[in-house]
This record gives C-alpha cells, sequence and structure tokens, in this order.
C-alpha cells in the first residue's frame, strides 16, 4: 500500500506536536527571555529588552566562569573514571567467575535510585559526627572528617557518588557489547603468543570501542547536566567549591528570580553540550 | 422472562438511576469549599491536618495541602504568585519576602475580611512581627504563625560542673568555648556555617552588627569590607574552626540542632524555636539540662538577635480568598495555634515555650522570658528586606561558607563579596 504524504504527516503530527510543546517552544521561550532583563519580583521589568547584555555579563562574570570550570573538571573526572571502572566491571562479570551474577545485581541496583535519594544517603554517610564512612576511618584512627566541608575533597567526595550510581550504566553498555568480541581472533592470538594485555588492548578494545563511545556520549551529556546529586549533597558549598553551573543556573532563576540571566546561561549550555556531543556524535560514527 | 417483568426491571433500573442522578446533584450541591493550601513539610502543618476536620465542620470549608522543603517552598511562592496562579489559596511564606511581593501586587490585603474578627486581634502580636506585614499603604497583607528570634542555648550541667558563667560578650564566649574544649570531649560551640540566603546568613548577621558591622552604608554603598564586618568574620569563623564541630562549613540548623540534641555540642546560638524539641526528653539526650540566655555582643554595640518569621497569606490571583482568609483567621486564634505549637500568637508562644530556668546557674532565663527579652531588641531589617537581599544574602554566606571552608582569607571573602553586592545595587538603581 502506497503511503500519501499526508498520512505521513498524520502520523508523525503528534510526535512533533509533543516535541513542539515539550522542547522546540521551551527552549525558543528561553531564548527570548534572556534578550529581556526579566526578574519575576519586579513586573515592570519583564519586556525590559536588553539584547544581549545578559550573555555578556554571563561570560564577564568571574562566578559563572568558576562554575564552568568546576563542570568541565567534573565531567572530565566522572566520564574517564566511569568508563574505566564500568570496563573493568563488565570483564569481570563477563568471566563468569564466582560471584558475577551477584555482582551484576548488586551493581545494577545503584543506578535505579533517584540521585536526590543517593545524594542524601551520601550526605549522611560523610557527616563527620555520625556518618557510616567516618565511622570506619575512626575506627582506624582517622576520626571524624568533614569531607562535604572542605573545599578541597567535596569535588571528590560528590564524584564518588556520582561514579557509584553511573558506572553499572556503562557496565550494562560494555557488558552488552562483549560477546561481540570474536573468540577465534583471542584464541589465535593466544596461540601466537600474546598476553592477556596484549589480547585486551589489541582485540577486546578496539572490538568495544563504539559501545564505549556511546557510554562516553551519554555520560558526559548526563555529568553536564548533573545538579540533583549536587544539591542533595552540598547546594554548591562550601562557598562556591561545588556549585557547577546548573546550581548558579537554578539559583539565579528560582532563588533571585533573574529569570533572563538564568536562561542567557540555560542557552550557552545548550550550545556547549551541543558542541560536545556533536564532537563525540562524530567520533562515534567514524569508529563505528 | 415475560415482557411485563422485564419492563419492570427496565422502569425499576430508570428509577434507581433517576434517584441517584438527584443525590448526586444534591451532594455536589451541598460539596463544602475546598482550598488549596501552600506550607513547609514542619510537623506544626502535620499536626494541623489532623485537626482540621474541626473547621472543616464549623465553616463546610475542607483544605488541600502541599507540603514543600523551605527553599523548595520559597522558589514555589514566587513562582506561583508572579504567573497569578489560582492553584494556591493560602501560602507560607517568609517574612523576608513580604514586602517584595506586596509592592510587586502579588498579595491580597487581609483587613477587610478579618474586620470584626473575633479571633484576630493585632494586639496579641508582638508589634514588630505584626508590623513587618503591613505594607507601606499601612494595610495588613499577611499574619505571622512564628515570632522567631535566636538565642544561645547552653548546657546547663557542663557550664555548672565546670564553673562558668554564661558569657555576655564575645571575649567571655571565646573563653568559656576554649575552657569547654580543654575539659571535655566535644564541640563547644555549633553554629551554621553552609551556604545559602537565610543559612549561616541568618546566624552570622547577629555577629555582623554584635560588632558594629552592617550590610550597607546610610547611602546604600555595600558595607562588607568594613573593620567591623571584618572583625565580625574573623570572630566567627575562629571560633567556629577553633571550638566548632569538624565539617562546621556544612553545616545548617539540621546539623546545629542535631549536634545540641545528642549533647555533642555544648552551646548553640540559633533559632529560638529548635529549643523546643531539644527539650523533648523522646528526641534528646539533653532534655532538662539547657540554660537559655541572650546573645552576647562586643560590649560596645548591643546585641543583635536574628528576628524570623514566617507568614500566612493570601495570594492575589486565589479564586476562594474568603474561605482563604477564614482559614487563616481560625488557625491564628490562640486556642489553634497553641495546639499546634506555632510562637504567633503571643498567648501561643507564652504557652507553647513556657519551658523554665535551668537552675544551678546564675542567670539563665527561662525560655520564654530569653525570647521575650530577645524579641524586644529583633530588628525585622538585621537583614535589610530589599528585593536584591535574595542576592546578597546568599553572597555574604559564600564568604562565610568560604572562609570556614579554608578556601578564602576573611579580607578576601569580604572583598568579592561586597563587589558583587555592589554590582547588583549598582545594576538595580540604588
Amino acid at each position: 500500500m502506497k503511503n500519501s504524504k499526508k498520512d505521513k504527516v498524520l502520523f508523525m503530527a503528534p510526535t512533533i506536536i509533543v516535541l513542539l510543546a515539550t522542547t522546540v517552544f521551551p527552549l525558543a521561550y528561553s531564548l527570548v527571555i534572556s534578550l529581556f532583563d526579566w526578574n519575576l519580583v519586579k513586573p515592570d521589568t519583564k519586556w525590559k529588552f536588553v539584547g544581549l547584555k545578559n550573555y555578556i555579563e554571563t561570560l564577564k562574570n568571574p562566578g559563572y566562569l568558576a562554575s564552568l570550570r568546576i563542570t568541565f573538571i567534573y565531567v572530565i573526572a566522572a566520564v574517564v573514571l566511569e568508563v574505566v571502572l564500568g570496563i573493568l566491571l563488565a570483564l569481570l562479570a563477563y568471566q563468569q567467575v564466582l560471584g558475577s551474577r551477584i555482582l551484576r545485581t548488586v551493581v545494577i541496583s545503584a543506578m535505579v535510585i533517584s540521585p536526590v535519594v543517593v545524594g542524601t544517603a551520601w550526605r549522611l554517610m560523610y557527616n563527620p559526627g555520625y556518618g557510616l564512612i567516618n565511622y570506619f576511618l575512626d575506627r582506624i584512627g582517622i576520626g571524624g572528617y568533614g569531607f562535604l566541608a572542605d573545599a578541597k575533597t567535596v569535588i571528590p567526595a560528590i564524584l564518588l557518588a556520582d561514579i557509584w550510581e553511573w558506572t553499572p550504566l556503562v557496565f550494562l553498555i560494555v557488558l552488552s557489547s562483549l560477546p561481540n568480541v570474536s573468540v577465534d581472533a583471542l584464541e589465535a592470538a593466544g596461540i601466537d603468543g600474546a598476553n592477556a594485555f596484549q589480547r585486551f588492548f589489541y582485540i577486546t578494545l578496539p572490538s568495544l570501542k563504539p559501545s564505549i563511545l556511546l557510554a562516553v556520549l551519554m555520560r558526559t551529556m548526563d555529568a553536564f547536566k548533573q545538579y540533583d546529586l549536587i544539591y542533595a549533597m552540598t547546594q554548591g558549598g562550601p562557598g562556591v567549591a561545588s556549585q557547577n553551573v546548573n546550581i548558579l543556573m537554578y539559583n539565579t532563576a528560582f532563588q533571585y528570580f533573574n529569570v533572563s540571566k538564568a536562561s542567557a546561561m540555560a542557552v550557552i549550555s545548550v550550545i556547549l553540550i551541543n558542541m560536545i556531543s556533536s564532537i563525540l556524535l562524530k567520533v562515534t560514527r567514524r569508529e563505528g | 422472562m415475560s415482557r411485563t417483568k422485564v419492563m419492570s426491571i427496565i422502569l425499576a433500573a430508570a428509577m434507581a438511576c433517576s434517584m441517584l442522578a438527584v443525590n448526586v446533584t444534591a451532594v455536589h450541591a451541598e460539596e463544602p469549599v475546598t482550598i488549596n493550601f501552600l506550607c513547609d513539610n514542619r510537623s506544626e502543618f502535620e499536626t494541623l491536618k489532623e485537626i482540621l476536620p474541626e473547621f472543616t465542620e464549623a465553616t463546610g470549608i475542607d483544605v488541600n495541602f502541599t507540603y514543600l522543603q523551605e527553599t523548595q517552598l520559597r522558589s514555589k511562592t514566587g513562582l506561583e504568585l508572579q504567573a497569578d496562579s489560582t492553584d494556591i489559596d493560602v501560602m507560607l511564606m517568609d517574612f523576608l519576602y513580604l514586602p517584595t511581593y506586596v509592592n510587586a501586587g502579588y498579595i491580597e490585603p487581609l483587613d477587610d475580611y478579618f474586620a470584626g474578627s473575633e479571633t484576630y486581634k493585632e494586639e496579641d502580636f508582638i508589634p514588630a512581627f505584626i508590623d513587618a506585614c503591613k505594607g507601606e499603604d499601612g494595610k495588613l497583607y499577611a499574619v505571622p504563625l512564628y515570632q522567631d528570634c535566636s538565642i544561645m542555648v547552653l548546657r546547663g550541667d557542663i557550664f555548672e560542673e565546670l564553673g562558668l558563667a554564661i558569657p555576655k560578650t564575645f571575649a567571655e564566649l571565646e573563653e568559656a568555648c576554649k575552657t569547654i574544649s580543654e575539659s571535655k570531649d566535644m564541640a563547644a560551640i555549633a553554629m551554621r556555617g553552609a551556604r545559602g540566603m537565610g543559612v549561616c546568613e541568618w546566624t552570622f548577621p547577629s555577629f555582623l552588627a554584635g560588632f558594629g558591622g552592617s550590610y550597607y552604608t546610610e547611602d546604600m554603598k555595600a558595607n562588607f569590607e568594613s573593620e567591623e564586618a571584618i572583625n565580625a568574620l574573623t570572630y566567627y569563623s575562629d571560633l567556629l574552626t577553633n571550638y566548632g564541630p569538624a565539617g562546621v562549613a556544612n553545616y545548617s540548623y539540621t546539623e546545629v540542632q542535631n549536634d545540641l540534641m545528642q549533647g555533642t555540642a555544648a552551646i548553640m546560638i540559633d533559632s529560638a524555636t529548635l529549643a523546643v524539641r531539644a527539650e523533648d526528653p523522646e528526641a534528646s539526650t539533653v532534655a532538662g539540662k539547657l540554660a537559655y540566655a541572650p546573645l552576647p555582643s562586643d560590649g560596645e554595640h548591643d546585641p543583635q538577635p536574628g528576628f524570623y518569621s514566617w507568614d500566612l497569606v493570601v495570594p492575589k490571583g486565589s479564586a476562594n480568598k474568603e474561605a482563604a482568609a477564614k482559614l487563616i483567621e481560625w488557625i491564628i486564634s490562640p486556642d489553634i495555634s497553641t495546639r499546634l505549637g506555632f510562637s504567633a500568637p503571643n498567648q501561643a508562644l507564652q504557652g507553647v515555650y513556657a519551658i523554665p530556668a535551668y537552675e544551678g546557674l546564675e542567670g539563665a532565663y527561662s525560655l520564654y522570658d530569653c525570647m521575650e527579652a530577645s524579641l524586644a531588641l529583633a530588628d525585622p531589617d538585621f537583614r535589610p528586606r530589599i528585593p536584591e537581599e535574595l542576592e546578597v544574602g546568599e553572597f555574604l554566606s559564600i564568604a562565610v561558607s568560604d572562609v570556614l571552608a579554608g578556601t578564602s582569607s576573611v579580607e578576601d571573602a569580604l572583598k568579592s563579596c561586597n563587589e558583587q553586592t555592589q554590582q547588583v545595587l549598582d545594576d538595580a538603581g540604588y
């Protein structure tokens, strides 16, 4: 049966309408209000056109640049560590060693918990007085330490919670691709005298490249958007030591009610995420 | 089945349906008004829900509750009000935001609704608190549920054991902390250190004012680089770093209260309303051991207790303003607010906070007397109530938290805070 153009439009219409309403319209609206000076608690500012002022001020604001730096450090550290750990765990689970089934279940369960719950649980565990982590440190004589209250340790402490929650995603993606690694090639390399490391770096890893790149892409975009975990653990503190772009954006919009400035930050973030994901997608397609 | 039988069944069914329809219409006609109440998730509002049938029975008004955490509540109220939403009929509001929302025309005045009221009486409230609910036009836009201030809560038993006197100056407070630190395996003092407007920015301003500092100069310029501000933050951070708990840069009121109740801190400077729970033997290990005293100062300036209130308001967009005002009138009646455990009106303050003075420590106040003495000094503008306070408060809290975390020196942190504040003031056209 030949589909008419009208039918195609009709069938695609629901998706297009939903996309327009939930993605395109909010984005376009953000873009428009970012050109104004709208503060929710000052109704007379709503349609005061200021052009690119909010963008220029944002990009010149040392607080924004510092939060952008924190965002990039966080994304790079989270993605690298999660990918490395995810691959190692997947290889371990694929070996069918004792307990690998339990490992799969335990590892995956972390991923299904809400980030706010994860953040709150880790915040309690880090508490210097009654937290579980400090309890064990205390048993070995190190004593209570305020990991979330020290600017030097706060990012690693949050990263640990992020890694705990999101490494399973990488683990699952890599685990699902491991059956695609050629057993014949591995056996042949073994007969030719290649050791385990050589077999991993020259056969297994190249075979896993597309799935690893997919995991990198997904985790990069997610880590860039990270908000709830940090908010639940530190709200960006101490000071601004864990304030990434999203925390700053939230405060600007919903605490200071400066929605135009927050929209400018959001548009800049959209551009940055698009640039990064385009690069990663290009690499993925080339490798795939 | 005969034709007559079938017809009678159909007829009976039709009659039953029509009776049901009449009944449904009747129920609908008598259906009580339902209003929506947006509040935070403290236990007093859970109790309110439990006793609400009394209100519904008397007025025919039913209430849907939406509970949020404090921070989310502040955001939600702003968003609902500016959208002129009809969804919310009564809101719990941080008093600091009230002048901004009143000036923006978002709040309904309550005078007409309360005219001739038997339960609302202006003289039942502390003047500073009820005045803070009025607009520049003199109209009443809100009613306080809390008349709160900051006080000093001390472990009477430890002070007695160590022979310490209640500190009246900052120097005496530091000396007492030093003695406790040297004698006991506990934090001598717990106060807020976490960033956030109204978090450490609720405790620190008392020290800022106690050292003679202020947010702004008389001509509305940022004043955080003054010598007084530097002295205040140096003192605050030294006190908490040397004698406070580990991780204090992440302490909100929850951790402060918890340390006091678990017996791991000997002094707490925070909200008076936190003390009531610490006196509950089921929840606290220090019930009956606490002594109360007003805040100290540097000896030259008056102590400046924190001033805080949560108010009830009716948004301009509400579709049920009269019913909403009736609910507020009911909640703030002396009997109900005392049963719920609020600190306003004054009858509730006297009833709920009647905790006797610790015996054995000279100069210790009862909780009510301590609050009365502190509330008399409390100023609603100790954190100046301008729309820009939402940002300025955050900047100041970041400076305090930065210094406590060791990220910044006092001078650098206050310099950064001052620059950002001045920028906000300039942008706002002060």
